[in-house]
Parts: structure tokens; sequence; C-alpha cells
């Protein structure tokens, strides 16, 4: 009965592996072909049956990197989800900071419009910011993303890391005010050190937020201010002869993240559930 | 925490929402009664002409349908599939780190390049899936025929956003107590039982949480449709966002696209506030 069931169960996990294979398949197939496909010329890119074996090829990468302006997309790119990032976390920490310790209405009030913010489509912002941005002359400048970014990342930011500060207790603080510490004195020596993963994972996620973000730069941004995702929405699905290059295009602009992901995959868990599982 | 105290450190946060979303948002409700261009100079008062004109349209009709149809179908295939491979993951034990992390993958890429490399698989002829499906005797015109279409926004969606799914529910299995099954096994409960009557009810507020999550954005999915079906074939893969963009910047009507905005949210808030409130309400009260 015993060896029966022992059976059964191991049986059970090689079906669990066979299933978990398909899943990864899948799931990793089309970023598998996209690598391929960036490596083949133009040829064997729309080969069908498809070339397994062929001569790689790295000319679209040099096409893209030193012949296109692909650099200055990536700078663009760069900048504004840099300055996202510096400015919605310390801003978002604060303020996530002061909605754990405050026990109020207003607080209240704040932490469900932020979520009723969370909700709201993207195009909201675009179709006043279009107008706003060329009366002020904003329009095209990453400043303004940046702007809109941090602002629409908020409600998130402030959510993921308050969950953190309600794991840290009080008492950490205020025995330090005790010694003479200012609040902010307590919450930048001591508390924020706590929360370091907290304040790890909010970041990447800003990061990706901002990089990952179409339809704010596709109407906002100018060609040279640009970001990667909208340069390379441009490029000519429809010809096959770009393929292969716009093929390597999204395999450099994946690079990045895939490296992240890999590099820190787990302060990801708990931001990806807005701070409702604890990873 | 003193009030006052609470107001400092909430300010910055605070006043760049109100500047960014609140201020917009009342500017949206503004343009939403002009007659307006888009970059135009003059803007003359319309009353209510550009929401009688859009619910008159038959297009905005459309594009509801089509983002319920989307909504619809993907969310829950995103719960059923990512729970069971939630539970596949649960119990298997030797290389988690590179299934969890393979498993997210789609999730956190650019959109706009999970959209592309999605597309290029479905290509006709030329795509390897299309091939491979050929092969097999199934042949779809994915680009040309309206309900292929749909569905293949749909397919993208379910690929990019199941692992979001998987990685919640996940989680939630690995956070569940011992008692209950220790309990159950004494009883000789069987795995389905266990599953039924144990697992399934204590998971219950991440099923609503990862349903309420991806409706959410499902519901504002955009960049898909601008990459892949640019909303054909005709305007059988037109959703909400990409029909509001396509009047404001391509037919550069700028009241009526405002007027499209608002009704938007309004949806939203109609199709999710209730079960916000509930899934939160706990969080927000112990607060």
């Amino acid at each position: 009965m015993l060896i029966e069931s022992r059976k059964l169960r191991s049986l059970a996990t090689v079906g669990a592996y066979i299933a978990l294979a398909v899943w990864m398949v899948w799931s990793l197939f089309p970023v598998v072909w996209a690598l391929l496909t960036s490596l083949k010329q133009v040829v064997d890119a729309f080969a069908m049956p498809p070339k397994w074996m062929f001569t790689p090829t790295l000319r679209w990468y040099k096409e893209l990197w030193l012949e296109r302006s692909f650099p200055q997309f990536l700078m663009n790119s760069f900048i504004i989800s840099g300055g996202t990032v510096l400015v919605s976390v310390p801003v978002g920490a604060v303020a996530a900071y002061a909605l754990s310790r405050y026990r109020g209405r207003v607080g209240f009030a704040l932490l469900l419009t932020a979520l009723i913010f969370r909700m709201f489509p993207r195009i909201l912002f675009v179709l006043p910011f279009y107008n706003i941005g060329r009366m002020t002359g904003l329009y095209g400048t990453r400043i303004l993303i940046i702007i809109i970014m941090v602002a629409i990342n908020q409600p998130f930011t402030i959510w993921l890391l308050r969950s953190f500060f309600l794991d840290v207790p009080t008492s950490l603080e205020e025995s330090a005010m005790v010694d003479g510490c200012s609040r902010f004195g307590a919450l930048w020596r001591i508390v924020l050190p706590v929360i370091r993963p907290g304040l790890i994972a909010t970041a990447i996620f800003a990061l990706f937020l901002s990089y990952n973000n179409f339809l704010i730069p596709l109407v906002l941004t100018t060609l040279d201010t640009q970001t990667l995702p909208v340069a390379i929405s441009q490029y000519g699905a429809e010809d096959i002869r770009y393929w292969a290059l716009s093929a390597a295009g999204a395999v450099s602009i994946a690079l990045p993240i895939v490296f992240i992901v890999a590099l820190a995959q787990r302060y990801l868990v708990r931001g990806l559930t807005f701070g409702a599982v604890k990873g | 925490m003193k009030k006052k105290e609470f107001a400092a450190y909430v300010a910055p946060s605070v006043v760049l929402m109100a500047l960014v979303i609140l201020v917009p948002l009342v500017f949206i409700v503004y343009l939403s009664v002009q007659d307006v261009r888009l970059g135009g100079q003059s803007a003359e008062f319309a009353g209510l002409a550009n929401y009688v004109e859009t619910l008159k349209n038959p297009r905005f009709w459309n594009a509801l349908r089509n983002t319920l149809l989307y909504v619809g179908v993907s969310v829950p295939s995103q719960v059923v599939l990512g729970f069971i491979v939630a539970l596949l993951l649960n119990r298997v034990s030797a290389i988690k780190g590179f299934l969890v992390g393979g498993s997210l993958l789609p999730h956190i890429l650019t959109p706009v390049v999970a959209a592309l490399l999605v597309s290029w698989l479905f290509r006709s002829q030329l795509g390897f899936y299309t091939y491979l499906l050929a092969k097999v005797g199934i042949n779809i015109q994915w680009y040309a025929d309206r309900t292929a279409a749909k569905f293949l926004l749909i397919i993208y969606e379910i690929w990019k956003n199941t692992p979001f799914a998987v990685l919640v529910l996940y989680a939630g299995l690995r956070s569940l107590p011992d008692e209950p099954y220790e309990a159950a096994i004494v009883d000789g409960a069987s795995w389905i039982q266990r599953l039924r009557h144990i697992t399934i009810p204590l998971m219950g507020p991440l099923f609503i949480f990862v349903a309420l999550m991806r409706t959410m954005d499902a519901y504002r999915i955009f960049d898909n449709v601008y990459v892949m079906t640019g909303g054909g074939p005709g305007t059988a893969t037109e959703l909400m966002t990409y029909y509001n963009y396509a009047v404001a910047f391509n037919q550069l009507d700028l009241g009526r696209g405002s007027a499209i905005g608002v009704l938007t949210v309004v949806g939203i808030l109609i199709l999710l506030g209730p079960f916000v409130y509930r899934v939160y309400r706990r969080q927000l009260e112990g607060s």
C-alpha cells in the first residue's frame, strides 16, 4: 500500500516535470526564436521550414548600433527610466512611511484615491498632456515624460513600500527618537536600511514601468527624444527584409530586462503582487 | 505620527499626483465638452455633443464589445492556467529558480517587443507557429480572419500575462498553513478532495486579486493592438484605448477623443470599483 502510493507520487512528480517543460517551451520559445532570427541572413530568416543550422551573423546588430540611431534611443530610454527611479522612490518612500505610521481618515482616503488612479487608462494622461505640453513648451522633452512616469507610478510605489514599512515595528524608530534622533533621522538611519529589499524591488518596478511604456512616449516624444519601444515599433514589421533587423532590435531591448530578472528575481515576487503576497 | 508631520511627508507625492493626474483629469472633462481639433488653437463649447456622437457611433460599441471579449476570455484563462502551473511548480523541487525566472520572462518583457515576437510567429506562411499548425492541418489566416485576429491578441495576452497569475498563486500556495492538510490526510482525504475543500477556498482572495489586476491592465491594453493588428482587419481588433487613440490622433478630434476617455474611466470604475473596495477593505481598515 505504502509502496504503491510512493510509486504514484513519483509518477506524479515526473508528470509535473513534463508539464512544466511544455510550459517553459511555450513561455520561452518566442524569445529564443527572435534571438535565432536576429543572427540569420535575410534568406535564412524567413525560410520555412526553418533552418536550425546556419552560419550566424552579427550584421544586424552592427547595423542597428553603428549605422542607425539606436544608441541615441537607448540613451533616451536610459535617461527617462533612470530619472523616473531617482525621483519616484524617494518621493514615494516618505509618503509610504507616513501612510504606514499615521492612522487617520486622510490617510485612508489617500490610499483609496491612489488605488483608483492605478486603474486609469494611460490615454487619459496622453490627451491633455499633448495640449499642455504644446502650451508650456514641454512637448517632446524627456523631463515631461519623467514627470508623467513618476506620477502614474506613485500609487504602486506607495502601496508597495507601505507594505514593507508596515512590517517594521514602530518601537524601532521610537527608541531612536527617545535617544534624541529626529523622526526623519530615524527614518533615514534606522528604518530605510531595514527595508532595503523593498526599496530595491520598488526601484526595479519603477525602472520597468518607465522603460517598457509605449503609449506615453509614442505621443509625447519627438524623433530626438524617442525611447526604444517607440523606435522599434516604427521598424516596419510588415516588410520581411527588416525582420532580422527588428529581431536584433527586440533582443537588444529585452537583454537588460533578462539580465535584471536573472540577477534580482527574489526581489520581484512581492513587487509583482503589489505587496499583497510576501514572496 | 501627528497630522502636521504626516502632511509634510506625503506632500511631495500628493502635489505630484494632483498636478499630473488630477489636473489632466479635470482638463480632459473640459475638453470633452468642447469642439476642438488636435493641436488646434480655438475651441468652442459643444455641450454634450461629443458624448452623444460617441454613444451613437457603432464603432464605439464595437470597441467596447471587443474589449469585453478580450478581458472576458483572457482573464479567466489566465487564472485557471496560472493556477495549474502554480500547482505544478509547488510539486517539484529541482531547478526551481530557473522555472520561476523563465515563467516570469514574458510578463516582464517590454510589451512592444513581446507583441513583435508573437506577431512574427503567426504571420501567414512565414510565421513558425502558422507553419506548425498547417503541418497538422490547421490553416488559419491570423491577420485576415476577423475572429482569428481577435484571438491572436488574446493569445498574446495569455502568453504574456499568465506568468503574473502563476507567480502570485505560487507564492500563495507556499504560504498556506500545514494544519488543515495534516488533518485531512489523517481523515483519508484524496488529493482532489484536499484541493477542492482546502486549497481553493483558502486561495479565494488571491484568485480575486489576480483577476482584478489583470482586468485593470487588459481593459486599457494598447501596445499589442498597435503593433500586431492596427485594429484590423477592418475594426475587428479595435479595443477601447486603440479606438480612443485613433479618434484623437488619426481623426484629430480631440474633443470626441476626450469624451471617449472619460467614458472609459467611468466604465472601469463601474466594472471594478466594488471589487477594489472589497479586496482592499481589510488592508485599508487595518491601517
